[in-house]
């Protein structure tokens, strides 16, 4: 089992906006069903990061390797376009900060879950419509209402939503923004639980964007502390959140409330 | 018996940059070895480090030198330096904790919480139903709080919850951190009756019990740990 390879390897990546440097030298790996999280503070650089290693954004250097149902490892910013748009829409899920920007405003919900299901070639409406159902009552949805509108969903539904429509092609690796930010707590709690246990009974990797201690110490098995474009501080999650090392990590763990 | 943990001038401070960077010694060059079937009692004044000890143990707090070593999987781990998924492993499948307070996960049902070591581990989801009712019943859980989430339990309703999760799959190592300190005499019995079966199946278990009662029930063999600073 210690010896199986990363599903996901970052190599030394950097990226920078004009002058401002973003992410400088981030490396690390991420194992098949290993739940990662990034955290630290606004404007450190998280979710350059994530657009980078999700194939959204171009890093200015270094390497983002993946490695494919086929187990063969590709260099996601040397491979062809339409072959990285494939890797987004089969092996990936990405779960927007805003549930707007991660569905689609012009179809039913019904239809956002199943436009996945038929970007994989997926054609059978009957078929389709039925694991719509299905997803829409695993992320407990009420399933009466898959042929309304998205946008006449609560913020915590429209969420919902996106994870459905991102889990229902089956990932491998899903990237998530903030997905509790702007979420009522106890909207928060249920979001987190359904997380834990999808992540759990789907073995999903997962590299999960959050500035709440409290949700990394909730999903993830380790944790990345940036500071000003650099991981400063990584290791098992509550080892960093407990124990940790750095002044930047010490700051950021005394200002939370208790996680 | 063959050792199941090695622990090798363990060094542990702690520098707190908020403070100004000022250095807290904790562990100064301690070492430790034991065998299954021991109960080894950690002793010594509030502030010596017992819980720290028992924290380097189990990886949550960090070394600054020294090894920590446990068997496992037929070899050594040394939890000062082992990444995190080989740290996860261990405690996965050879070593628990008893933490002095649960942190209860939201929603989630105390049943729940007591079978999800059992499933991790490969045990069938009705057979890890009924070991943890079992444990429950042991450890005197009103059935009605079985399908509860804990948050809003008593402390040391929340305690024996945490002791069932710890003790459930049955590992090798085991580490209490004052399992006792919030439960009435009953429940202090059914405690010292788990660890002393514990002990009968070969585990090691290392723990902090202030209860005199407790500690001389189980313990087969004292730890004292001095303040580090003060000498000998
Ligand atoms: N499109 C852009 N053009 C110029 N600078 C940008 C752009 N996007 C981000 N930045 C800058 O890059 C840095 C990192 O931004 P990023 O969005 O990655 O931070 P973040 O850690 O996700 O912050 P937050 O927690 O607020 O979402 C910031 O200083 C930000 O101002
Ligand atoms: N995460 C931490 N950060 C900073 N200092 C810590 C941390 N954990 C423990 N300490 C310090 O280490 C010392 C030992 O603490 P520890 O909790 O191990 O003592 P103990 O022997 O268990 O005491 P008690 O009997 O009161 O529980 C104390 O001075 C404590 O303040
Ligand atoms: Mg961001
Ligand atoms: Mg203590």
């Amino acid at each position: 089992m210690m010896t199986e390879t990363p599903l996901l390897e970052i190599q030394n990546l950097g990226y920078r906006y004009g002058q401002r440097a973003a992410c400088v030298d981030i490396s690390f790996d991420l194992f098949p069903g290993e739940v990662l999280a990034v955290v630290g503070e606004s404007g450190s650089g998280k979710t350059t990061l994530l657009r980078c290693i999700s194939g959204q954004l171009r890093p200015d250097t270094g390497q983002v390797l993946f490695q494919t149902r086929a187990s063969e490892t590709v260099d996601v910013w040397a491979i062809s376009e339409s072959a990285r748009r494939w890797l987004t829409r089969t092996d990936w899920g990405f779960v927007h900060q805003n549930p707007r920007d991660g569905l689609r405003a012009d179809v039913s919900a019904g239809a956002n879950i199943g436009e996945r299901l038929m970007a994989i070639g997926a054609r059978h409406y009957g078929n389709i419509r039925e694991e719509a159902t299905a997803w829409m009552n695993k992320v407990e949805l009420d399933t009466a209402r898959i042929d309304e509108s998205p946008s006449a969903f609560s913020g915590g539904m429209q969420q919902r939503l996106q994870i459905a429509r991102n889990l229902v092609s089956r990932p491998r690796l899903v990237f998530m923004d903030e997905p509790t930010a702007g979420l009522d707590v106890s909207v928060q709690a249920r979001l987190l639980d359904l997380l834990r246990g999808l992540a759990c009974d789907l073995g999903l990797a997962a590299v999960i964007v959050t500035h709440d201690l409290a949700v990394a110490r909730l999903l993830a098995h380790r944790t990345l502390v940036m500071n000003a474009g650099r991981v400063v501080e990584a290791g098992l999650t509550d080892q960093v959140l407990d124990d940790p090392q750095h002044p930047y990590t010490q700051l950021l763990v005394s200002s939370a409330l208790p996680a | 018996m063959k050792n199941i943990i090695e622990i090798n001038n363990l060094s542990k401070y702690f520098i707190l940059h908020t403070q100004g960077g000022v250095n807290i010694p904790v562990l100064e060059a301690v070492s430790l070895a034991a065998s299954g079937g021991e109960c080894v009692a950690i002793v010594g004044s509030s502030g010596a480090g017992k819980s720290t000890l028992l924290k380097c143990l189990y990886a949550n707090y960090r070394a600054q030198a020294g090894s920590v070593r446990v068997r496992h999987r037929d070899g050594w781990v040394d939890m000062a330096r082992a990444h995190p998924r080989e740290i996860l492993d261990v405690r996965r499948h050879t070593m628990g904790y008893v933490s002095q307070f649960l942190r209860a996960i939201p929603r989630v049902p105390a049943i729940d919480i007591v079978m999800a070591p059992l499933l991790a581990t490969g045990t069938e989801p009705d057979k890890a139903r009924v070991m943890a009712q079992a444990l429950f019943e042991r450890l005197n859980i009103a059935p009605r709080l079985w399908h509860l989430p804990p948050a809003t339990f008593s402390g040391g309703e929340q305690q024996r919850i945490n002791i069932a999760r710890a003790f459930a799959p049955q590992p090798a190592v085991l580490l209490l951190d004052e399992p006792t300190a919030a439960l009435d005499e009953a429940n202090r019995n059914a405690v010292v009756e788990l660890v002393r079966e514990a002990l009968r199946r070969g585990a090691l278990l290392v723990g902090i019990f202030h209860d005199h009662a407790v500690r001389s029930a189980v313990a087969t063999r004292i730890f004292q740990l001095r303040p580090a600073g003060v000498p000998l």
